[in-house]
């Protein structure tokens, strides 16, 4: 029984172990690995390789591209672009075409159904070569569309004594940078870095009638809200079995001045299908009473 | 304003972090009763009551900035000499022509000279900090110390007219970021 180690933190360290019996090994893998952590000298991505209880890697060329190529975890955009004779990808978040395994041009579906009508360019800068991991960067843009639909309702469901119209906008422009490198047949390691700039707007287009237990006074109302959103992530892409991935994300949301990851399995159907589902942390409080501590992610896709 | 907050709130969800809300009565603005003087030399007071609506003085927001404008003339103004009138203007957390010095309750802003008949005075005083305390009262008041100073008798009317505000409020909250882990 044997087990792998691999542990990368943000001073790129890196070690691969593989020698050891799997039940020492993985006691001495949890052990450093919570030291670590608890020393919080860095981001570390733990996976424990249970070569003896997985069967042996497929020949690479069993393995559809999807799986050797993945263009994205779950959040973590990948150094891959759709390619390599599985050009097209249609699914419920992200769908696309790739060209010349060098542009990828998408959108989010699930985004597009929200209204959050967006599109995204990925050029591969590196291919996955010798010691050089693959390198890619990407921007993408969104526009909520229907912000003066979903405004008017908001306004019809608050302001129900008031006749109020309203203009709005939101707008989100985001770039990113990623690495992946393959370790072996089974294993991808990822890095990305993550911008976003995301501004709303919303104004009075007549004055609103406040104050009314005085004289009235009419007020102008004009709103606006900026975010400015930078992630670093790191993420491992592991393939348990033949059509089974276990993904990992770990890193940090700079904005938020807090730790952020993500975990889930990606499960292939024939050669084209795939449905993934996982969890992303941390989660959102919407309320002091209403705090949810992960957000689920569930996608599914055709590659072809 | 309060039921708004709602649809500021439903904003919030797309994104969190830094919000700036600008309200304004410049459509709505306020004037002075006018002050009707007939006199060589004189002193007169005005005073006109701004109530804040509780939407806007509740404590959601903070007020970075807020500044104030007014249009001040004498309409009509009937002088056989030269006339001179001076307007002290005011903003008071209290009602009244009294300790007009303690910066605790009136703050002065600026004075206005005016000599003759339609002359209008734009006003605008910026961020002055007493509005700020102002804009967390059910009231605060402007007010304005006229003095008369002519050769001859003078009679007329003076306007302190369109006055009205514009707040800019802030709030800075962690927001929903993670709402960016969807996509």
């Amino acid at each position: 029984m044997q087990a792998a180690f691999f542990c990368l933190d943000i001073n790129t360290r890196f070690e691969y172990n593989h020698r050891s019996p799997i039940i020492e090994k993985m006691n001495q893998v949890i052990g450093v690995s919570m030291r670590i952590y608890q020393n919080g000298k860095g981001l570390v991505v733990l996976l424990v390789c249970l070569q003896s209880c997985i069967p042996a890697a497929p020949a690479e060329a069993d393995q559809p591209p999807h799986s050797l190529y993945p263009v994205k975890l779950m959040n973590l955009e990948t150094g891959y672009v759709l390619g390599n004779q599985q050009n097209v990808m249609i699914g419920l978040n992200d769908s696309g075409i790739g060209s010349f395994d060098r542009v990828q041009f998408s959108t989010n579906i699930l985004m597009d159904l929200l209204t959050l009508v967006n599109g995204q360019v990925k050029v591969a800068l590196l291919p996955d070569e010798g010691v050089f991991p693959a390198l890619s960067a990407g921007i993408g843009y969104y526009n909520l569309v229907s912000s003066e639909y979903v405004v008017d309702f908001v306004l019809k469901e608050a302001f129900t004594d008031e006749d109020m119209s309203v203009s709005s906008g939101l707008d989100i422009l985001t770039w990113f940078i990623s690495a992946s490198k393959k370790v072996n047949d089974r294993l991808r390691l990822h890095a990305g870095f993550q911008f976003r700039r995301l501004e709303g707007n919303l104004s009075t287009d007549e004055p609103v009638e406040m104050g009314s237990d005085g004289e009235p006074m009419g007020i102008e109302v004009y709103f606006n809200e900026s975010a400015t959103h930078r992630s670093i992530l790191f993420g491992a892409d592991l393939d348990l079995f033949d059509s089974l991935k276990f993904m990992l994300e770990l890193g940090n949301d700079l904005s938020y001045g807090k730790p952020r990851g993500g975990t889930g399995f990606r499960l292939g159907v024939g050669r084209s299908f795939a449905l993934q589902a996982g969890i992303l942390w941390p989660g959102i409080k919407l309320d002091e009473d209403i705090d949810i501590p992960v957000l689920p992610h569930f996608s599914f896709f055709w590659r072809f | 304003m309060k039921r708004l907050i709602l649809l500021i709130f439903f904003l919030s969800l797309l994104s969190g972090c830094k919000s700036t809300l600008e309200v304004t009565n410049r459509s709505d603005p306020k004037d002075f009763l006018p002050i009707v003087f007939a006199a060589v030399t004189g002193e007169y007071y005005g005073e006109l009551v701004i109530e804040v609506p509780e939407e806007i003085r509740n404590d959601e927001f903070d007020i970075t900035r807020a500044d104030l404008f007014a249009d001040i003339f004498a309409d009509p103004l009937v002088a056989a000499g030269a006339v001179e009138i001076s307007v002290d203007f005011y903003i008071g957390l209290e009602s009244g022509n009294v300790e007009m010095n303690d910066p605790d309750i009136n703050q002065y802003l600026v004075t206005v000279v005016i000599t003759e008949e339609g002359q209008h005075n734009l006003v605008e005083i910026v961020d002055p900090s007493l509005l700020h305390r102002g804009m967390r009262q059910e009231t605060f008041y402007l007010k304005a110390l006229i003095t008369l100073d002519a050769e001859e008798p003078v009679s007329g009317v003076l306007h302190l007219d369109n006055n009205y505000f514009i707040a800019y409020l802030e709030r800075e909250t962690e927001g929903l970021f993670q709402v960016f882990y969807f996509f």
